[in-house]
């Protein structure tokens, strides 16, 4: 990435942040990821790795290791368009 | 790095009005006192249980390292500074916290006053952004030895942490602490209880300025006196307060309400806290010295079933209609114990109780009837101890329910009520309908469609309502529930028995949450919004925040399995953020999927912003 670009990927994303829109869009996915059972599923999902491998041999490094793949292949297709409509006219409303 | 503390307590004065200085230094903590050097060797059963304690409160061995060095005084310093850069780095995390809220409630409003003031304290506190990458977004964390500032999602703050050789960091926005040598977060009780929750608490406390007033509590801190006591007459206790309950002859019904009163953090500080003893109180058959028996029961320390046989004689003694109980629904005989211990409370009265039930339970339900001819509303207003939900019955779906009654011609005279939820079911375009058929289909059998339905508006039949301003004339009305006053324990019954000619069981599976936010069945959200009928886009457009106060959690799940009559009861409750399945004197350890899983009969929630340390 050239120099200018980092700059603007930064001045983009104070932006995106500074504006609460990082902080509006988070809850909006939280929101949609437990109406559709995303968090109940990963949940459950983790849990059977738990019990098999018992709790002290977990911890937060290791479960994103194994999990983030397919915690990120388990979210709704919906939930990521309709995300990505939202990041789109945001950019498209602060790249002028 | 992080900015100078200065700067960030400037902020905190400016929002909270006073300094927000190490207060929490001034008064001992129930640390200090449990680890004090001068306790007797009474006060711990072991000296190991004395060392287990302190671990158990740090959230590894390595932090518990870190904070008690007293030995090594070279290393004295080096946790003060832990301690102190931990305090400024909660300070920066709290103080950006509120200054990014004031900038999503003036963001709507655009009020002048509102966005000056963000003006302001955007330019007090210094952006915080990964020392690396300069990103702002990236799960920024902060390092508890040197104030380097980094974010997780491109590893730079891990990167330090190996290079610096340091171990401890904090989740900026969070405050939770990372050990990189667990590799883990890690759960520092003394840590979070002392310096992190006051200082959250004081946020909560400013975000909701203005707002309604919360429930006020006030801390305990014992006196000089007090400790002595504590520390010289009474000795500290593993953990406690699971225990199984004896079937006496299918007494399943009670076993699952007693645990389910047993597990209710405001019915057990109240009776843990002695505030009604069974060996002073002078009464006969007494229910409220029965739930101090079962409390001193099932906190003895005894694991062995216990078979509470004088809290169902009490029960059948004080209540005529229970003796030879030949129902045995789990839900009558929760009302009936809540009935009989109000009654048998000190502090009972007839109207604004404030006993211990009503305090826990009690909320008000408004009615609204509306004249469809004159527009008029009255309103009337009913007390409750829970809320009772019908269930659709299996097969026949919505249809049967939304038929119109006879004589109904609320749509033709445009009841806005009526059609502004017909327009919200029936979008134009295909791709719409099918989308929201796909929901209605998802979520006709959730909680939050059965609370939809017991607070839709609803039409009164031909000669049922009377209008005053009509002149006392039959009218057509619609009659429409909502919540009051919400109690800190919210008690649902789903029904699923029907008590008709031949008594049926409805098993279908309703779909509950672990929060719930109740704000769109509050009277006031129906009055705001004018508009009863966008309570889904509320919940999607409005998740439940942290600052809400109507946002419940699940702690506890009645279930029933079988037939009406023959079945069987068991319940799931949560105790020290861990679920227990209890069926009669067996209990095991459970998953919070098995409890969503569950066909619950019952179900209890409890309010979140209440401040009781539960979960
Ligand atoms: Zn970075
Ligand atoms: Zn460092
Ligand atoms: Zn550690
Ligand atoms: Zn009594
Ligand atoms: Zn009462
Ligand atoms: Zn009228």
């Amino acid at each position: 990435m050239s120099a200018s670009n980092a700059e603007l990927k930064a001045a983009i994303d104070r932006r995106f942040v500074l504006s609460g829109e990082r902080a509006r869009l988070l809850e909006f996915v939280k929101q949609r990821l437990a109406e559709t059972g995303w968090n109940d599923a990963l949940y459950a999902h983790c849990s059977e790795s738990f019990k098999a491998r018992g709790i002290e041999n977990v911890s937060m490094d290791t479960l994103l290791a194994e999990f983030s793949d397919h915690a990120r292949a388990s979210v709704n297709e919906n939930i990521k368009k309709e995300l990505l409509v939202q990041i789109k006219q945001f950019l498209d409303a602060n790249l002028d | 790095m992080i900015p100078q503390a200065d700067s960030i307590a400037m902020t905190l004065v400016n929002t909270n009005g006073h300094s927000n200085g190490t207060a929490e230094a001034h008064s001992a903590s129930v640390y200090d006192i449990l680890n004090s050097p001068d306790n007797p060797t009474s006060f711990y059963s072991t000296d190991e249980q004395r060392q287990n304690f302190k671990i158990a409160s740090a959230g590894c061995k390595h932090l518990f390292d870190m904070k008690h060095q007293h030995s090594i005084p070279s290393n004295a310093s080096d946790r003060d500074t832990f301690r102190q850069t931990f305090i400024t780095a909660v300070d920066y995390g709290i103080a950006w916290k509120i200054a990014m809220s004031e900038v999503r409630s003036s963001g709507k409003t655009d009020d002048p006053v509102r966005s000056k003031k963000r003006k302001k304290l955007n330019e007090q506190l210094p952006v915080p952004h990964c020392t690396s990458c300069q990103l702002l977004s990236n799960r920024l964390h902060i390092c508890l030895h040197c104030n380097y500032l980094g974010c997780r999602s491109q590893r730079h703050i891990q990167q330090h942490l190996k290079k610096e050789n340091h171990t401890f960091a904090m989740d900026f926005s969070n405050q939770m602490i990372y050990c990189s040598l667990c590799s883990d977060y890690i759960y520092d009780k003394e840590l979070y209880d002392l310096i992190t929750k006051p200082k959250l608490l004081r946020m909560y406390k400013y975000l909701r300025r203005g707002k309604k007033s919360q429930p006020q509590f006030i801390d305990w801190i014992p006196s000089d006196s007090e400790q002595t006591l504590i520390t010289t007459q009474s000795s500290l206790l593993p953990c406690r307060g699971i225990r199984g309950l004896t079937n006496m002859g299918n007494t399943c019904f009670m076993n699952v309400i007693l645990q389910s009163m047993a597990h209710n953090p405001l019915l057990r500080a109240h009776f843990l806290s002695d505030r009604h003893n069974y060996k002073s109180c002078k009464r006969k058959y007494c229910m409220c010295c029965e739930m101090d028996k079962l409390f001193e029961q099932l906190y003895s320390g005894e694991r062995s079933p216990y078979g509470p046989c004088t809290f169902l004689q009490s029960m059948w003694l004080s209540l005529k209609e229970l003796a030879g109980y030949a129902q045995q629904d789990a839900h009558e005989f929760f009302i009936s114990a809540l009935n009989q211990i109000h009654a048998d409370s000190k502090d009972h009265s007839m109207d604004d109780c404030h006993c211990v039930v009503h305090q826990t339970f009690a909320g008000l339900l408004q009615s609204n009837v509306t004249c469809l001819k004159c527009g008029n509303v009255s309103s009337a207003y009913d007390p409750m101890l829970d809320i009772s939900l019908d269930l659709l019955p299996p097969e026949k779906k919505k249809k049967q329910i939304t038929q119109p009654l006879p004589g109904d011609n609320a749509g033709k005279l445009g009841n806005p009520l009526l059609t502004s939820k017909d327009k919200q079911e029936s979008p134009n375009s295909d791709q719409h309908q099918s989308f929201f058929a796909a929901r209605r289909a998802r979520e006709a059998n959730s909680l939050t469609d059965c609370l939809d339905r017991y607070t839709k508006p609803e039409k009164l039949g031909e000669n049922q309502y009377s209008c005053g301003n009509c002149g006392h004339t039959f009218q057509a009305a619609v009659k429409q529930l909502s919540v009051k006053r919400l109690p800190q324990v919210l008690s649902f019954q789903l029904k699923r028995f029907e008590h008709g000619k031949s008594a049926t069981k409805i098993e279908t599976k309703i779909k509950f949450p672990i929060d719930l936010d109740m704000t769109p069945y509050t009277t006031e959200y129906g009055d705001g919004s004018g508009k009863h009928s966008d309570k889904k886009s509320h919940r999607s457009s409005n998740p439940p925040a942290y600052n809400n106060i109507n946002v419940y959690t699940l702690f506890a799940v009645v279930n029933h399995q079988g037939k009406m009559d023959t079945g069987h009861y068991t319940m799931f409750a949560k105790h020290r953020g861990q679920w227990f399945k209890f069926d009669d004197h067996h209990v095991t350890m459970s998953y919070q999927k098995d409890v969503l899983d569950s066909k619950a009969y019952m179900c209890f929630y409890i309010k979140k912003s209440l401040d009781y340390g539960f979960g």
